[in-house]
């Protein structure tokens, strides 16, 4: 039967044509692209035959700003760019995936970058070529994955599933979109991270009716964990819980501390620190296969055991257990209902983090899957699905991670949508005025768990205006609140006396600063600027190359003439200005052509004027009118 | 739409949860966006509203105070309990609850405010059963107070797990 299958790469599978739709897991530390090839979840690999691409940019500019033949500008992305990261820091971008969607104020963490924008802005990352926003760093991961996995399938994806970690608010799930976008790639879905794997590991398990299982899904910077149960292919997510900052990289850093007070290292240089974090996860992940490992940095040197690192990681453990104890009790189950829990991203390996999770649930947990592919193995499944080339698959039923709810007076949080309810999900809420013909309303929208709105994450003020003049207490106002399949919200309103309505999409109110939001504008009109510049340097070349021809022909036939009009010192001056011309000519320099140009102009001027007087005296002399005049 | 028939249940409080559960399934199987065919397309059930109709029946209030709105009974329901026996009783849970400092406190009040849901629940079914809807709005909001309880059990219990900090 598999000969069957085999067909020609850019040939059609006609009559079934099959669209060609990707899963990708834009993970913290490296990104991966999948796709479903005769029938089976297949990972795509680049030219060096690569899977995992690390989710690392580097932008770069070389030669001299100043210097248009010399000047270019350099991105790269994957292993050369982590490759540069020691010695380029600032212009090394790694874990991005740890900025999307933050405000930043929330950025608490370690990292050598400038970042420019306000407490409540997603800061944009200032580099070598200017301001890079993690939406646009994003992109250039999924740009990079594209290619690759439109030349390994021979032609142009309908669309891709996105893997997003399923406690990722509602700012983090907008940015990954925006990026998708940025990257030219249609979203199928944004799928959270533990029901792909959970897809991925249904695949061939042999279910009974009622399966409770629990992804623990550790991964370089976030971590979730999801309860499921399945029923004949139906994925039921009961209760979803995790932190979107807390994973491999937070390890990396405890070690990095350790080895700080050991070493008696106070401070570091961007560079320093990057190397620190380099030979930390070095050491961590040597660790995890041997007892002991040594740790080297600079001159100095000291030995990390096992069990000292293991000790460091404790507390980080623990947290993901006590999350794992809210999610079980969130989803009305208790350990003994579970029926298998697998593993699922690269923090998993560590044994420590094994035999925690073993011990929280009282069995052996599964990783019969590769923990850093099978995000990626789940979503590729689902975007087959979704683009249409089976009909018999999954049915995945996911839950909101995050309370949404409504400012209410004191500063309080009235909760209308609680965690863990599925979705799609519709809530409606009346409102009414408090103010004899108040006209306007303010609608502040929060997400998160706390009683005060001052601990929750605010997505957006809205007003509601044309509310038409009652007396107080007589308008209703029906607010609709919607959070569609991918997690994204949408809200709505309407007087309902009057049925005046006012539709709002929420933009999560520390989105992109004005400057990067110009930005993006701008460079969207880049390339046709650029169109413009090439076109206007095209003519300068073009005529100063017409005169220089003219003045040429005319200095040769001067220096035939019996009587030169040009002293010997004009006549090296003009040859001079010529050379300073020809040689800014090679080059693709607008602003150096005209000075040239303009200096050449000044000594030529002389010369026309003699040749004019000349000219004029030999017609004087008496020669034909005509001759002249023809000219 | 009436949410007892779109699960194929009978319009009473007593229903069968496993029923419920598979019914809700296979209502997403045909209904849920990734599934649209052109049939689905032009129905009026969608996806969001089978989420509604599922958690309204199997909430224990929530499925009581459906069932008095189909009876148009549905009157006054978030006034406060007439009951002052129930509400000295639930004080002293409230109280209780407050004083809860280990897991165990916790999860022996759990059980206490179990027992508390199920006893009202087949309080409920004789008033409502017997059409006595002043008597059964009260033990819907009795319902509904023991269920709020709960919540507030599991959300003290993810303080004791450090997880109340800013998410």
């Amino acid at each position: 039967m598999a000969l069957l299958q085999i067909a020609e790469p850019n040939q059609s599978t006609a009559p079934h044509q099959h669209r060609l739709a990707v899963g990708i897991d834009l993970g913290t530390t490296h990104s991966l692209v999948a796709s479903v090839r005769s029938g089976k979840p297949t990972i795509l690999v680049d030219e060096l035959g690569d899977s995992l691409l690390p989710s690392v940019v580097r932008y770069q500019i070389v030669g001299n700003q100043d210097d248009q033949d010399t000047f270019k500008t350099i991105t790269t992305v994957g292993k050369p760019a982590l490759a540069a990261a020691v010695e380029d820091p600032a212009n090394t971008l790694i874990s991005v995936k740890r900025f999307m969607g933050r405000a930043t104020s929330d950025i608490q963490f370690d990292h050598p970058y400038t970042l420019s924008g306000d407490a409540e802005e997603m800061p944009a990352f200032i580099t070598a070529q200017g301001r890079k926003t993690p939406i646009e760093v994003s992109a250039e991961i999924l740009k990079t994955l594209r290619s690759r996995a439109e030349a390994t399938l021979g032609g142009e994806l309908v669309g891709a599933v996105i893997t997003v970690p399923a406690y990722f608010d509602e700012a983090q799930r907008q940015a990954t979109r925006d990026a998708a976008q940025l990257a030219g790639l249609h979203v199928l879905r944004l799928l959270n991270e533990p029901t792909a794997a959970a897809i991925a590991y249904g695949l061939d398990q042999q279910q009974a009716p009622d399966h409770i299982q629990v992804v623990y899904d550790f991964g370089g910077g976030t971590f979730d964990v999801s309860i499921l149960r399945l029923n004949r292919g139906v994925y039921e997510v009961l209760a979803t819980g995790g932190h979107t900052a807390l994973g491999g990289d937070d390890l990396d850093r405890l070690i990095v501390d350790w080895v700080r007070s050991a070493l008696h290292i106070e401070q570091t240089t961007p560079a320093e620190l990057q190397a620190l974090m380099k030979s930390a996860r070095q050491a961590k992940e040597a660790l995890s296969r041997q007892d002991r490992t040594v740790f080297a940095f600079g001159t100095h040197s000291v030995t990390l055991t096992r069990d000292q690192f293991n000790a460091l990681i404790t507390p980080l453990i623990d947290r993901t257990l006590a999350i794992c104890k809210r999610v079980l009790r969130d989803s009305k189950h208790r350990i003994g209902d579970v029926n298998a829990v697998v593993l699922v991203g690269g923090s998993t390996r560590i044994p420590y983090v094994r035999d925690a999770v073993e011990q929280f649930f009282g069995q052996k947990p599964l990783w019969t899957i590769d923990p850093d592919l099978v995000v990626a193995l789940g979503a590729s499944l689902s975007a087959d699905q979704l683009a249409g080339n089976r009909q018999d698959g999954a049915l995945l039923l996911d839950v909101t991670p995050l309370s949404l709810g409504l400012e209410t007076m004191g500063g309080l949080v009235e909760r209308l949508i609680p965690r863990n309810s599925p979705i799609p999900i519709t809530r409606q809420q009346e409102f009414t005025t408090y103010k004899d013909g108040q006209t306007a309303m303010l609608i502040h929208v929060l997400q998160g768990e706390r009683e005060t709105v001052a601990h929750n994450r605010s997505l957006g003020r809205f007003e509601l205006r044309g509310i038409p003049p009652m007396v107080a207490g007589a308008a209703r106002i029906q607010v609709t609140f919607q959070i569609d399949v991918d997690g994204l919200l949408s809200v709505s309103a309407k007087e309902t006396t009057t049925g005046i309505q006012s539709e709002v999409t929420i933009k999560p109110s520390y989105g992109l600063s004005h400057e990067d939001t110009a930005r993006f504008l701008t460079e969207a009109y880049q390339h046709a600027e650029e169109d413009k510049h090439l076109r206007s340097l095209a003519e300068s070349k073009v005529e100063a190359e017409r005169e220089l021809l003219a003045l040429e022909q005319a200095m040769a036939q001067d220096l035939s003439d019996a009587e030169a009009l040009l002293t010997t010192d004009e006549r090296a001056r003009l040859t001079d200005a010529i050379q300073q011309l020809k040689a800014v000519l090679a080059a693709n320099d607008q602003n150096a052509i005209q000075t040239a140009v303009h200096a050449l102009k000044q000594e030529s001027d002389q010369f026309a004027a003699k040749r004019m007087d000349h000219h004029v005296h030999q017609v004087l002399q008496g020669t034909k009118l005509d001759d002249w005049a023809a000219k | 739409m009436n949410f007892f028939a779109l699960f194929d249940l009978p319009e009473s409080f007593d229903i069968d949860l496993s029923a419920l559960a598979q019914r809700y399934r296979s209502l997403q199987r045909e209904y849920h966006p990734d599934q649209q065919t052109a049939a689905s397309a032009v129905s009026q059930i969608d996806s969001a509203t089978i989420n509604i109709a599922y958690d309204t029946l199997r909430v224990v209030d929530k499925r009581a105070a459906y069932l008095l709105s189909l009876k148009q009974q549905a009157i006054a329901l978030d006034q406060s309990i007439g009951d002052i026996d129930f509400l000295g009783n639930a004080l002293e849970v409230r109280e209780q609850l407050d004083e809860a400092n280990t897991p165990e406190m916790l999860d022996s009040l759990r059980q206490e405010v179990q027992q508390w849901i199920e006893s009202l629940s087949r309080e409920f079914e004789l008033d409502y059963g017997s059409e006595d809807w002043p008597e059964a709005r009260d033990t819907c909001r009795k319902l509904a107070f023991m269920r709020r309880i709960l919540d507030d059990i599991d959300a003290t219990e993810d303080r004791f797990d450090d997880l109340d900090e800013f998410y």
